[in-house]
């Protein structure tokens, strides 16, 4: 028996949305019927959930792809993973290192060089100058912007900025990789790169979440599928099983 | 590689002080934020050390003509009153924006604790504040009044809990104005004449039979510990005892405002 390494059990988040509106806004929200469920609280702030007694475990070898509509929760689950929601019920297990693309170029400086914010956006990543020091050289030869890397970042071009904050972002080997659809990278050579970076940070990865809305793109890397909506986990396993379930529910809808 | 390390406790009161142990993480971002905010100024943060040094200048030289007062002695106090209130009142007024602005797109994508970011906001905050001794050091050379060993020593420990102080009260201070929308322009709204009731550019005894309403004021006594022991005197045993009991109180509303309400910061902001 492999050990899990994430686990959760019967986890759901709750969020309160605090407005001076409230009442005008519950009734928008409600009239337009959003994937995720809203519930009513009798007095004060209105209650949102964002995902209600989701339980899975996860063992080193599973990549599992996120499947599902706008707001059915797949961002909810991905950030209560990487810790950046705490369960309101339920527990998580964690067994291992958490490494997250969620945003990309976080905490990066306009004013700073290429170089300089490396450091920085790796200090709010939580690694020490020394630990950077070592990964430096690999995160400036692979964002490849040349002599730019030492510019302040807010004379770079779009395309310049995504390729140092993917390098960045992708310069460690995490147990635990979690993806938010970053696939978006500047001209088609460096996507093909990102690409191959990605593949390789997973292949070393023990377990990966990957949440996106290209079927393409996760069938080329998970092994798993994850069928979400309003906040459930309507269906995990295959993945191919996850994707027909995911599009024969579309269907029904429309 | 290692991946992440500062992230959440599980007790939420432990990010308090697990946040304080990666001081190099926190401290290096503050002088970055620094630097960069004055990457294309060649004199950087000396002008604003320039412009408080003259507007503080002028200041004493108004109020002792006006007032008939001896120059000397009256120039450090105020040149330390005031360098000192701006250090309070900007983290006060400052850290109620804290979680909601600087920190929101943090806390939002990453799982580094609110505390982490109190404590790099407070470091900014300091570094700053260690510029304007340079009017300090200036003052206290012009009026030729060299403070004692003891003297400086005991301003220092009063400006570590100062910044103890300061650390606890941005988390509240934070909590409190991403919890609440008018918490943030009704801080800043009151801190205009709360310097004014403060003893930082006029003595308690000045005021004569109402000097009582320094005394009960806590921040005459923060400035005290810190201002006091710098022109010769040591403050009373009630000044320690009531600023020991302040920090105390801080420390404990802080620590229990985050513990019970951490995970519902993110969800506020």
């Amino acid at each position: 028996m492999k050990q899990a390494k994430l686990r959760l059990n019967n986890v759901s988040v709750f969020y309160p949305v605090y407005t001076n509106e409230a009442r005008s806004l519950r009734n928008l929200i409600v009239a337009f019927s959003t994937a995720g469920r809203i519930m009513s609280a009798a007095s004060g702030p209105m209650i949102v959930s964002g995902m209600q007694n989701v339980s899975i475990t996860l063992y080193p070898g599973d990549r599992v792809g996120l499947i599902g509509a706008n707001g059915a929760g797949k961002t909810t689950l991905l950030k209560t993973l990487a810790g950046i929601y705490q369960p309101s019920e339920g527990e998580i297990d964690v067994n291992g290192n958490i490494e997250s693309l969620l945003e990309i170029g976080l905490g990066m400086d306009e004013e700073s060089s290429g170089v300089q914010n490396i450091y920085l956006s790796n200090y709010l990543r939580g690694r020490k100058k020394s630990e950077v020091d070592a990964i430096v050289d690999d995160v400036v030869s692979f964002a490849d912007i040349g002599d730019f890397i030492h510019m302040p970042i807010r004379t770079y071009s779009s395309g310049m900025r995504m390729r140092l904050a993917f390098a960045i972002a992708t310069a460690i080997n995490p147990d635990i990789m979690l993806i938010d659809e970053v696939f978006s990278v500047g001209d088609s050579s460096f996507v093909d790169k990102a690409k191959n970076r990605i593949e390789s940070l997973i292949s070393k990865a023990n377990v990966m979440v990957f949440a996106s809305h290209s079927d393409a793109l996760l069938r080329q890397f998970c092994n798993k599928g994850l069928f979400m909506k309003s906040g459930r986990v309507e269906f995990f396993g295959d993945f191919e099983e996850a994707v027909n379930m995911y599009n024969t529910d579309a269907n029904l809808s429309t | 590689m290692k991946a992440q390390t500062v992230s959440k406790s599980n007790i939420p009161a432990a990010d308090i002080f697990n946040s304080l142990f990666h001081y190099e993480l926190w401290v290096r971002l503050a002088f970055s934020d620094i630097q960069s905010k004055y990457r294309r100024s060649f004199f950087g943060p000396m002008w604003l050390v320039l412009g408080t040094g003259i507007t503080i200048g002028l200041m004493s030289i108004l109020w002792t003509t006006i007032f008939n007062l001896d120059w000397r002695s009256y120039l450090n106090y105020i040149v330390v009153g005031i360098v000192t209130w701006t250090l309070i009142s900007n983290v006060i007024i400052q850290s109620c924006d804290l979680f909601v602005r600087e920190a929101s797109p943090y806390l939002r994508a990453t799982p580094l604790p609110a505390t982490f970011h109190a404590l790099r906001f407070v470091a900014r905050t300091f570094i700053m504040f260690f510029h304007y001794l340079i009017i300090i050091l200036m003052s206290l050379l012009i009026t030729w009044q060299i403070p004692s060993i003891v003297g400086v020593s005991a301003s220092l420990a009063g400006l570590l809990v100062m910044a103890l102080n300061c650390y606890f009260a941005s988390i509240t201070f934070g909590i409190a104005g991403a919890r609440l929308g008018d918490f943030s322009p009704f801080v800043t709204s009151i801190m205009g004449p709360l310097m004014l009731l403060t003893p930082v550019i006029w003595k308690p005894e000045m005021l004569g039979q109402r000097a009582i309403i320094a005394e009960f004021n806590p921040f005459t006594h923060f400035l005290a510990v810190v201002r006091d022991p710098l022109l010769g005197s040591i403050p009373g045993i009630n000044t320690y005892i009531t600023v020991f009991a302040i920090t105390i109180g801080n420390i404990v509303l802080a620590t229990y405002l985050y513990h019970r309400l951490r995970d519902k910061i993110v969800y506020w902001i």
